[in-house]
C-alpha cells in the first residue's frame, strides 16, 4: 500500500465514550489547520469492541464529520492495544501517524512541528512534552515525555515516554509493528524495539498535548506490569549492559526552526 | 619589556568550578574579562590546577560549586585557605537569591575558608533582605556588560527578526508550578512556545540532559520572549536570564507570584509580571518597542568594568584611572 504524504491522527478507543468528544474535537481541529496549510490529514478512530455506547457515538460523529476527515472502524471482538495499534498501521491512509489516546487531547497548532521534524530528520518517531492534568483540572501539574531519550530507557522498565507521539508509519511496519502477545507495556516495548534496532527517536521541545490522569487507567495494574517488565528485561537487557552502550538515539533534540540542539 | 610590564600589572585570580553548573564558569570568565579591561593580569583556574603565585585579588565563582567540583570539600577548603594567604584580597562571588539554601551554602563555606566578603553579582541590592549579621560581609556589584558584550549588543542592532519564529521559550527544571505556568502560556499567549523542562540535573557545559550555554543561546537567538519563574518561592532577578535575552536579541519576561513582592530598587520592573498579565502583554505585538526600551535601559547601567573598578579601589588596589573610566 502506498503511503501518501500527510498525517493520520489515530485514536484507539475502548469504552471512553465520555472522553471521546474532547479527543476527536482536538484532532479534527488539527486536521483542519493542516489542510489549510496544504497538508492532508484524517482522524481514524479504531474502536476495540467497546460496550459503553462509544460505537453509537462514533457512528453519529462519523456521519457528521466524515468530510472533515473523520473515519471510524469498529472491531467485532476485543483484541487489545497492540492489535489495535497494528490495525491502525494497516488502515491509516497517510505516512505519518499521531497516536492520540481517547482520554487525551492534542494541541492542534503544534502538530506541524512534529511532522516537519519527521520529514527533516527521517526519524521513526518524534515526541514532545505532554502537560499532565487531573481529569477536571484546567491547569497542568506535571509534564511527561519532557526530555530526550537516554540510557534510563533501560534502567527503569516503566513507560518513560508516552505513545502519544508522532510516528513514521512505514518505519513501524518495517520493524514488524507492535507485539500482539503483550497486554501490558506494549508501547514501552516499541520504544525499546526501535532504540535497539538503531532507529532515530527525536524529542521536540514543544507541547504536543494534554495527558489526563484517570484513576482507572490501564497503566495502574502494577503486578501484571511487573511480569511483562521481567520479560522485556530478558529480551532487551538480559546482561544489563544497555546503559553502558551508546545508542544512535541518545540525547536527540530537534526543533524544525533550529535543527538539532 | 612585556614581561616587566606584566609584573607591574596587578594580578587577579578567578577560580571557577570547571564542572557542575556552567553559569559559574561563565560568571567567572566575565569577571576575568572585566579585570583585564582594568589592566589586570588575570588567571582563570580551577582548584585542582593549584594556581601558584601572589595575587592582588582572588574571586571564587561560587565556592560551594568549586568545592563540589573538587570532590573533597575538606581538602578544597584547605587549598582555598592556603591560596588566601597569597592574596591581598579574596572574595566569594555569588549569583543567587540571598534567601535560598544555595546562598547560605556560599556564606557558610566562605566563613569556613576565612573569606570575609561575598560579592553579589546581580541586578539589585539584596543587602536590605539579609539578616543584620550577614550584611557586613555582603557587597552588591551590578552585573553590567563587559566590553565584548557591549560590542555584541551593538551588532545585534543590525539584525532583523524575520527568523525569530519562536514566540516564547520556557527552559528550566520541571516543577509543578512551572508546569502550570507553561500550561497558562500555551492557552493565553501562543501554543507554539519552546518548552524544555527536564528533571533536575546539573547544567554542565557538555554531557548534560540540559541545554548548555551555546545551545540555549541558539534557542534564544530565534525566540522573542524568554519566560521563566524562579524555582523557589523568593523574589529574585536572575541576572543571567536577563543578560542572555539581551545578548541574543530577545526580551526576558520574569513571572512573579505578585507584583507586591518586587522591591522598589529593582530595575526593569516592566519585564516582571504576574502570570495573569502575561497573555495580554506578550500577545500585544509590542515586541520591537519592548526590546528597544530594554536595550536602552540596560545601556544606562554601569558596565561590569566600572563596577569592578569601584570594588578594587575599595580594596585599596591601585588601577590606571584611564582604564577604569574606559571599562
Amino acid at each position: 500500500m502506498m503511503a501518501q504524504a500527510g498525517v493520520t491522527i489515530a485514536i484507539p478507543n475502548w469504552n471512553h465514550e465520555i472522553l471521546l468528544p474532547r479527543a476527536i474535537t482536538s484532532a479534527l481541529r488539527a486536521v483542519k489547520l493542516l489542510r489549510s496549510e496544504g497538508v492532508p490529514g484524517e482522524v481514524l478512530v479504531i474502536d476495540d469492541c467497546s460496550r459503553d455506547g462509544s460505537q453509537v457515538l462514533l457512528r453519529q460523529l462519523e456521519a457528521l464529520y466524515y468530510r472533515d476527515g473523520l473515519r471510524c472502524i469498529a472491531f467485532a471482538a476485543n483484541a487489545g492495544l497492540a492489535a489495535s495499534r497494528n490495525q491502525t498501521l494497516n488502515y491509516a491512509r497517510y505516512r505519518y501517524l499521531a497516536f492520540l489516546d481517547a482520554d487525551n487531547e492534542l494541541i492542534p497548532e503544534n502538530l506541524s512541528l512534529f511532522l516537519r521534524t519527521l520529514d527533516q530528520t527521517r526519524a521513526a518517531v518524534a515526541y514532545g512534552n505532554l502537560l499532565v492534568r487531573s481529569p477536571t483540572a484546567n491547569s497542568a501539574h506535571h509534564v511527561l515525555s519532557n526530555e530526550s531519550i537516554q540510557t534510563k530507557l533501560f534502567r527503569y522498565l516503566g513507560n518513560h515516554v508516552d505513545a502519544f507521539s508522532v510516528w513514521d508509519r512505514l518505519q513501524l511496519l518495517d520493524v514488524g509493528g507492535y507485539d500482539p502477545s503483550l497486554h501490558f507495556l506494549e508501547d514501552h516495548e516499541m520504544w525499546l524495539h526501535l532504540a535497539t534496532n538503531g532507529r532515530r527517536i527525536v524529542f521536540v521541545p514543544a507541547v504536543l498535548g494534554y495527558y489526563y490522569i484517570l484513576p482507572t487507567a490501564m497503566s495502574r495494574d502494577i503486578p501484571k506490569q511487573e511480569l511483562v517488565a521481567a520479560r522485556l528485561l530478558r529480551i532487551f537487557d538480559q546482561v544489563k549492559v544497555r546503559e553502558l552502550l551508546q545508542m544512535n538515539t541518545c540525547h536527540l533534540r530537534y526543533h524544525p526552526d533550529l535543527g538539532y540542539i | 619589556m612585556q614581561s616587566d610590564s606584566r609584573r607591574l600589572s596587578p594580578r587577579a585570580l578567578i577560580l571557577i568550578p570547571g564542572t557542575v553548573n556552567y553559569f559559574y564558569n561563565l560568571s567567572g570568565r566575565r569577571v576575568a574579562e572585566a579585570f583585564e579591561e582594568l589592566g589586570f593580569a588575570v588567571e582563570v583556574s580551577t582548584l585542582g590546577n593549584r594556581p601558584q603565585g601572589e595575587y592582588d585579588c582572588c574571586f571564587l565563582s561560587n565556592i560551594s560549586e568549586i568545592l563540589h567540583a573538587h570532590g573533597d570539600a575538606a581538602d578544597g577548603l584547605r587549598r582555598i585557605i592556603t591560596l588566601g594567604s597569597h592574596c591581598r584580597v579574596m572574595a566569594s562571588l555569588a549569583i543567587d537569591c540571598v534567601a535560598t539554601p544555595w546562598y547560605h551554602r556560599i556564606r557558610d563555606f566562605s566563613a569556613q575558608a576565612g573569606v570575609g566578603l561575598i560579592v553579589d553579582l546581580g541586578l539589585y541590592d539584596q543587602g536590605p533582605f539579609l539578616p543584620p549579621a550577614d550584611r557586613a560581609s555582603y557587597r552588591f556589584v551590578l552585573s553590567g556588560l563587559t566590553r565584548s558584550e557591549a560590542q555584541l549588543l551593538e551588532r545585534l542592532e543590525e539584525q532583523d527578526d524575520s527568523d525569530r519564529t519562536i514566540p516564547w521559550a520556557f527552559v528550566g527544571h520541571l516543577t509543578p508550578h512551572r508546569a502550570a505556568l507553561v500550561d497558562h502560556l500555551i492557552q493565553t499567549v501562543d501554543p507554539r512556545g519552546f518548552v524544555y523542562m527536564p528533571a533536575p540535573a546539573p547544567y554542565t557545559e557538555t554531557g548534560s540532559p540540559h541545554l548548555n550555554q551555546q545551545q540555549f543561546e541558539r534557542v534564544l537567538g530565534r525566540t522573542r520572549y524568554q519566560v521563566w519563574c524562579s524555582h523557589h518561592q523568593f523574589f529574585y532577578m536572575e541576572p543571567e536570564r536577563f543578560r542572555s535575552s539581551l545578548l541574543t536579541g530577545g526580551v526576558p519576561v520574569k513571572i512573579v507570584a505578585s507584583r507586591q513582592e518586587i522591591p522598589e530598587s529593582a530595575p526593569l520592573g516592566y519585564l516582571m509580571m504576574e502570570a495573569a498579565e502575561a497573555g495580554a502583554h506578550l500577545r500585544a505585538g509590542g515586541f520591537p518597542q519592548l526590546r528597544r526600551r530594554f536595550r536602552d535601559d540596560w545601556r544606562r547601567l554601569p558596565t561590569l568594568g566600572q563596577e569592578m573598578a569601584r570594588l578594587v579601589r575599595d580594596f585599596g588596589i591601585e588601577i590606571d584611572s584611564s582604564l577604569s573610566r574606559a571599562a
